[in-house]
């Protein structure tokens, strides 16, 4: 796909949330507030004696959790897209158009992603910082922390895009989603990080993807990954490439479906 | 006591052109709405017991606002709306009990039942007797033609349907009046008819007081013999559907079927011929110069009658002429 | 009362409509479930981790959780659809509501009842009384009626933020803002003991949207644990008064909600 066309996508999602303007101040507040739960939180947590085993301090953690913020701002993705398409119909000219319908839907992400995260995430983190004492990540963590969410971003697309087209199978993928949703909660790490673990669950988890969109960023924003910032990041590309293959067999799948459906 | 009353009602909205949300809504309370648009500029009428009352109006000029009114959904600025002879604003649960509204494009009735579990609901809700219950529902059931209706879910029913047992829900607990808002809406030639000889059986056996609001003014010219022409809030007219016809459509058509003898056709007097097609002929005369009788009796001197009829104004013609009159 | 018998049987309708949406309502049960595992997850790594949070065990939070979520489902099955008020309002089809002889709020409040959220009810209960067995708490019958008088209490309250949300929606004329900018957040404190929290949260859940009488105060008393934040230990048992009070004042707000409504229409 030619990189106008994609950029038009870009553009057309962040116009799409102009619109919205008035609600964003709103926005922030209420995810303030739910970033001040957490600080309050992981504060009466360490107040318990032993609390810094890891050698990760409360002024980490609150950094973390920020940054949890940040991330969860940025990973967004509509998984009814395709079921609503099926239902009324509209999925027969979507297929018809001239490029490929999920880097379409990618894009639209990427702008989507940014838009939140540039109105919801980053202002959220700047009152951390200024009204909650919240330390900031070093620059250079930052950019780490950049290149792994986008490495996240493109993993996260993939999950739900595969989960997004079970609506051509089944019609239903609320479900799903749910689930999904539910499973990412903790597994991911965004709320409670690997570290705090139990030592199995920590191993299982480490094993399994989910903490690449989580844990694995959110390590390197909080600066607590020392050197292997290039390791971090091959893990997630190391993810990805299975990942987009087997999304990508999942979307042929679902257009043969279409074919020999009928829509 | 009129059944119903309108004395000087006045409603104004805020001009509103604010986005919903939060940030507006608080906006707007620092600074308050300073463009009011008049929907109903003093407005005046009493409805007597078992009257059928057309109201025509415009898109915008204020029908639906003015009924919402008498319902008591809607408070006036100022003047007052009585049913009964109470305040609507004030007796909102009394009023309940006598009237009945049906909205063309809204439904009061329970989506997913079928037609006979909101009948029995709404008995419930109104308190009716069992007795008077069944009486009325089963004599509305006639009227409207519902028998096969009764045990099909209200989502499965045609518009057509749906409206004839809208009429009857609303008319289950027996309410005095009836006020309609665009029955007809979307309905086709049939369907129209069967609610308008419902409802003129309804407004002439029962004597419901009956109150109709539509754009289809045929609805008015089969039901109504008073009607009341809304226009930008203003009461432009008020009186008998006849008095409309005759001083603003002072014109008949004499429809004729004449013999081809070969010879050119001429308008008698006192008429001029506006159309033809084939034998059918189309004459038009002033009904203060010439009446029926007379142009029938000149045109048949000079031509050999088959057939005739006398056309009516259109009612259309009618109420767009009472718009251009200058107010 | 006659209107009773009229609620009643309107409640038995809305059953009767609502049969063919049974698979839905396994679904919506489904999803509520699976939304909190994570929550209580989380919430037990961080206390496996490092011990209790202001105090409060795992289990004991636990508990403050399971009885909020149950007081939830118990307002939400009646008072949920008004924060979607906004929606209606715009369609017209509120007004039916206000054109039948009955209270407009009950009317409301029965018709279009939530019964996805009786699985709230339940999950809650169940997660309260597997708590409760594992706190050792004994159930005298004092304790079973200050838990009935809790549940109620709870319940007001959370169904006069609804309505207040509701009333909130007359002037904005939008589903759900109001209610998401109260309630989700309010509810998130309350999650979690109120002791980790700054003084001002713990008066706002006090005075202003008084959460703390939902859970935290009572189970103050449930589980002997009388940590009153400075507050005098009869406050446990005050949860019905401020709940009527804090109801009355929503309901009110409501009814000028209603009344603009009748001024401006749409």
């Amino acid at each position: 796909m030619r990189p106008t066309v994609w950029l038009q996508f870009v553009k057309i999602a962040l116009l799409a949330r102009l619109a919205y303007r008035a609600d964003i101040v709103l926005s922030v507040f209420r995810s303030s507030l739910f970033l001040l739960v957490s600080l309050s939180v992981w504060r009466a947590l360490y107040q318990n004696p032993g609390a810094d085993q890891e050698h990760v301090t409360y002024s980490s953690m609150a950094t973390y959790v920020a940054g949890a913020t940040l991330l969860e701002s940025f990973l967004t993705s509509d998984p009814s897209y395709f079921l609503r398409k099926i239902r009324t119909g509209d999925i027969a000219g979507d297929l018809l158009k001239p490029y490929s319908l999920p880097f379409a839907l990618l894009a639209q992400n990427v702008g989507t992603g940014l838009w939140r995260a540039a109105t919801g995430g980053l202002p959220v983190v700047l009152v951390g910082f200024f009204l909650m004492s919240v330390p900031l990540p070093r620059p250079a963590d930052a950019v780490w922390f950049l290149a792994s969410a986008a490495l996240a971003g493109m993993l996260y697309f993939c999950f739900v895009l595969m989960i997004s087209l079970t609506a051509f199978w089944t019609l239903e993928m609320q479900g799903f989603h749910d689930l999904q949703w539910a499973v990412l909660a903790f597994a991911s790490g965004s709320v409670v990080p690997l570290w705090f673990m139990p030592d199995v669950l920590a191993k299982v988890l480490r094993a399994l993807p989910f903490q690449q969109m989580g844990f694995v960023p959110l390590t390197l924003w909080t600066g607590q990954a020392g050197d292997s910032g290039p390791l971090l990041l091959l893990g997630q590309v190391l993810w990805l490439i299975p990942m987009v293959g087997l999304a990508a067999l999942v979307w042929r799948a679902a257009q043969r479906r279409v074919v020999i459906q009928g829509g | 006591m009129a059944t119903v009353e309108a004395r000087d009602l006045v409603k104004d909205f805020p001009v509103r052109r604010r986005a919903p949300g939060m940030v507006s809504a608080l906006a707007s309370l620092v600074r308050p709405a300073t463009e009011w648009k008049r929907a109903v500029d003093h407005i005046s009428f009493e409805i007597d017991k078992g009257e059928a009352v057309g109201y025509v109006g415009p898109n915008g000029a204020g029908k639906s606002t003015t009924i919402k009114l008498l319902t008591g959904l809607l408070w006036p600025t100022s003047g007052e709306a009585r049913v009964m002879g109470l305040l609507s604003s004030r007796r909102r649960t009394e009023i309940a009990h006598h009237i009945g509204v049906v909205f063309g494009q809204r439904t009061q009735l329970w989506w997913d039942l079928p037609v006979a579990d909101s009948f029995d609901l709404l008995r419930d809700i109104y308190g009716l007797s069992e007795s008077a219950y069944r009486r009325q529902r089963d004599h509305l059931t006639e009227v409207l033609d519902l028998g096969d209706l009764l045990s099909v879910p209200v989502r499965q029913l045609s518009l057509g349907q749906r409206m004839r047992c809208e009429l009857a829900a609303a008319l289950l607990h027996s309410p005095s009046i009836l006020y309609l808002d665009e029955p007809t809406i979307g309905l086709d030639v049939l369907a129209k008819e069967r609610i308008r000889r419902a409802l003129a059986r309804l407004n002439q056996d029962q004597g419901v007081t009956i109150l109709i609001a539509s754009h289809d003014l045929d609805d008015i010219d089969r039901l109504c013999r008073r009607v009341m022409v809304i226009d930008q809030g203003r009461l432009i007219f008020d009186g008998s559907l006849d008095r409309i016809k005759q001083t603003y459509g002072p014109e008949r058509t004499l429809v004729a079927d004449l013999e081809d003898d070969g010879r050119a056709v001429t308008a008698p007097e006192g008429a001029s011929l506006i159309r033809k097609q084939g034998t059918r002929h189309w004459f038009r005369f002033a009904r203060d110069q010439r009446t029926a009788a007379e142009v029938i009796a000149s045109l048949a001197k000079s031509h050999h009658i088959l057939d005739l009829t006398v056309e009516e104004p259109d009612i259309e013609q009618v109420i767009s002429r009472i718009y251009e009159e200058p107010r | 009362m006659r209107n009773l018998r009229a609620y009643w049987r309107i409640w038995l309708m809305a059953q009767k409509g609502r049969m063919e949406y049974r698979l839905n309502f396994f679904l919506d049960i489904f999803a509520l479930f699976v939304g909190y595992v994570g929550l209580v997850a989380n919430i037990w790594l961080m206390t496996n981790r490092f011990g209790p949070l202001a105090g409060w065990t795992f289990t004991e939070i636990a508990f403050l959780f399971g009885t909020f979520t149950m007081s939830y489902g118990l307002s939400a099955y009646n008072f949920w659809q008004f924060t979607q008020l906004a929606t209606w309002l715009r369609t017209g089809d509120y007004d039916r509501y206000l054109l039948r002889p009955l209270n407009p709020v009950a009317y409301y409040a029965v018709e279009r009842c939530q019964t996805p959220a009786l699985g709230q009810v339940f999950g809650g209960l169940a997660i309260m009384l597997y708590c409760a067995k594992l706190l050792h708490l004994t159930w005298t019958p004092e304790k079973i009626l200050f838990v009935a008088i809790m549940l109620v209490a709870g319940s007001l309250i959370q169904a006069a933020v609804m309505l207040l949300s509701a009333a909130i929606s007359f002037w904005t004329l939008e589903s759900g803002g109001a209610w998401g900018l109260l309630y989700y957040p309010m509810r998130e404190f309350c999650f979690y003991p109120l002791g980790a929290f700054a003084r001002p949260i713990v008066w706002i859940a006090t005075a202003v949207i008084p959460f703390a009488f939902v859970n935290y105060f009572p189970a103050q008393y449930l589980l002997g644990k009388w940590d009153m934040l400075g507050f005098p230990p009869w406050i446990a048992f005050a949860s019905l008064p401020v709940a009527v009070v804090f109801f009355s004042i929503c309901l009110w707000c409501f009814g000028r909600g209603l009344r603009n409504y009748h001024s401006t229409g749409t």
